[in-house]
């Protein structure tokens, strides 16, 4: 148990009390975030305000902590400009003086989507499954007919090589078949050399 | 101090406890803007919004006691003037009775 809301224990009995502690405590989060956000992103109070659409003097007044007129919009602004998501919840006081209890830069820091390691995983992994449901173009065509062209040729002869120059500059959309046959005819040129 | 704690609405002290708590767990580098210089060299005030605006006073240390804090003075800011006038000067020559007497330093008591 925190030891911060053991201290609270009785005088979080008095409702009024309690909410205008915790009032206290959202605002001082909010805007230790935002500034630990920021400085996070490497990011200026006027590159921040540029990246929210705001006026510049706008950002040391909300990343003040007695700042307390917060609104959703204002907060969806920082968290577009951040790159990341806005989170609103209803919480226990508990939960709220234990993450209270807790700050730290470390605690707030949160990455943008593109060092988000979840999406990260899940973009190589459908890159990896599924390209070949998802070639219209004819560049990605090319590109499906390569990397066929490379499997055969390491499964074939047990190491990577490159394909000779004259595969890879090859020009134009290729049919499944044409690559598997193209593949084939790479590969036994290669072992031929 | 404790007096002039006692002496505020419930409101007002559980945002002023809020605040003294952030201070002591946290100290002045995560939090932005928990104290504000007042003009006065070592004095610096604690900002708390609301219909009464707070401003304690305090100094760090004083002396050797680094990483600590020390209230000086119970203090309002209303129309940007000081409650009590010249707030922060008084709270320099508390500073300096301090520093000429520690052991008048006691452990904050906390008013709830």
């Amino acid at each position: 148990m925190s030891e911060l809301v053991d201290k609270l224990r009785a005088e979080f009995q008095d409702k009024e009390y309690r909410d205008a502690y915790a009032d206290e405590c959202l605002d001082t989060m909010i805007a230790t975030q935002i500034k630990v956000l920021r400085e996070q992103r490497g990011m200026t109070q006027g590159q921040l305000a540029v990246a929210t659409g705001m006026k510049q003097p706008r950002i040391p007044v909300l990343e003040d902590a007695t700042y307390s007129n917060w609104s959703i919009n204002t907060l969806k602004r920082f968290a577009k400009a951040f790159d990341v998501a806005l989170s609103v919840k209803f919480e226990t006081f508990s939960k709220l003086i234990e993450d209270f209890e807790n700050l730290s830069r470390e605690s707030l820091q949160r990455p943008a989507f593109e060092n988000d390691t979840h999406f990260q995983t899940q973009r190589t992994t459908s890159r990896r499954f599924h390209r070949p449901k998802y070639l219209p173009s004819r560049r990605r065509s090319r590109n499906w007919a390569m990397s066929r062209i490379r499997q055969t040729q390491v499964s074939n002869m047990g190491s990577r090589r490159k394909p000779p120059k004259s595969a890879g500059g090859m020009q134009g959309a290729l049919s499944s078949q044409a690559a598997n046959e193209l593949g084939i005819q790479l590969v036994a040129a290669a072992g031929g050399n | 101090m404790k007096k002039w704690s006692a002496g505020l609405q419930k409101k007002e002290r559980a945002k002023l406890n809020s605040k003294i708590d952030a201070l002591a767990m946290h100290g002045t580098d995560l939090i932005p803007g928990i104290l504000s210089p007042t003009g006065v060299p070592n004095i610096f005030k604690l900002r708390v919004k609301g219909q009464v605006q707070l401003r304690p006073l305090l100094c760090e240390g004083p002396g050797h006691a680094e990483a600590a804090f020390t209230f000086l003075l119970g203090a309002k800011e209303i129309a940007s003037e000081y409650e009590p006038a010249n707030a922060p000067d008084r709270a320099a020559e508390l500073r300096n009775d301090l520093l000429a007497h520690p052991e008048r330093r006691t452990e904050h008591e906390r008013v709830s």
